[in-house]
């Protein structure tokens, strides 16, 4: 799955299955901000590429993810990968 | 995770329960980093034991540049291998809550770099340091003053735990159980 977004508030986003590429533009309602409020959250067994333009704002519980990507400020978030270590 | 960048980290809690790969951000202020730590540690302290860690979980590289400004302040990193930090221009100092620790900390640090500006801007570079007063004394070697700030904190070696089958052991009775501090060889087991 392939999931191209603009501006992104307080949205939750949850997948059963692994989402390929995830992309935040930044949006017109806040010029140069692409993001995903606070209460918003993301939910994927695994994401492959996760890319934001600008800043933002994430709660997100996923498997794995191979590259995150946020050009601008993380802030006030929570990022959990749960697979555990694997011999 | 294979590679996280930021512009900046500010307010961000990141768990892994693996390993995490390279870490690239200009700025890190009221955050933490944490791979392989059991969920009894807080996310904005330091592990302090052995049993704070839970696997054999790495980060391979944590890279924040060195700035005019503290690029690294109030902020956590810990799993049980750190390969490289390099930190930037450190805050030595809690500014949130003064005489609380905070840095990095880990069973190894493999290679640990960061800028402090106390009376100019130094250098401190530290390869795997034992524990973190052994991290103060290269501090005070470069003349400056230890604070809040730690590298190691001292989490020494991972405690393992294993059961020795033996058949010789008397039936009903419990296997041997011998606990090694990653210490070798071991014990000698008479068969």
């Amino acid at each position: 799955m392939v999931a191209s977004l603009g501006n992104v508030s307080n949205e939750t986003l949850q997948s059963a299955v692994r989402i390929n590429t995830l992309t935040l533009r930044s949006g017109s309602t806040r010029a140069g901000v692409g993001s995903i409020a606070n209460s918003g959250e993301v939910t994927a067994p695994q994401i492959g590429t996760f890319t934001i333009a600008h800043d933002a704002s994430v709660n997100m519980q996923v498997g794995s993810v191979t590259t995150m990507t946020i050009r601008g400020t993380l802030s006030n978030s929570t990022i959990y990968l749960t697979t555990p270590l694997t011999p | 995770m294979t590679q996280f960048t930021t512009g900046a980290l500010q307010s961000v809690i990141v768990t892994s329960n693996g390993n995490l790969g390279g870490i690239f951000t200009k700025r890190m202020a009221s955050s933490s980093i944490e791979a392989g730590i059991v969920a009894t540690v807080a996310p904005l302290s330091l592990p302090l034991t052995t049993s704070d860690f839970k696997n054999t979980s790495s980060i391979a590289a944590i890279t924040i540049p060195k700035s005019a400004s503290a690029s690294f302040s109030n902020s956590y990193v810990a799993a049980y291998t750190i390969n490289t930090a390099s930190l930037g221009s450190v805050s030595m100092t809690n500014n949130t809550s003064p005489g609380t620790a905070f840095g990095i900390a880990a069973h190894k640090v493999s290679l640990a770099t960061l800028f402090v500006q106390q009376g100019g801007n130094k250098q401190v570079h530290v390869t795997n340091p034992a524990t973190n007063a052994v991290f103060d004394n290269v501090l005070t070697a470069k003349g400056i003053t230890p604070a809040d700030f730690e590298v190691a904190r001292g989490v020494s070696r991972l405690v393992v735990t294993w059961r020795l089958a033996s058949p010789r052991a008397p039936r009903g009775l419990p296997l041997p159980v011998w606990r090694a501090d990653a210490g070798f060889p071991l014990p000698a087991v008479r068969r």
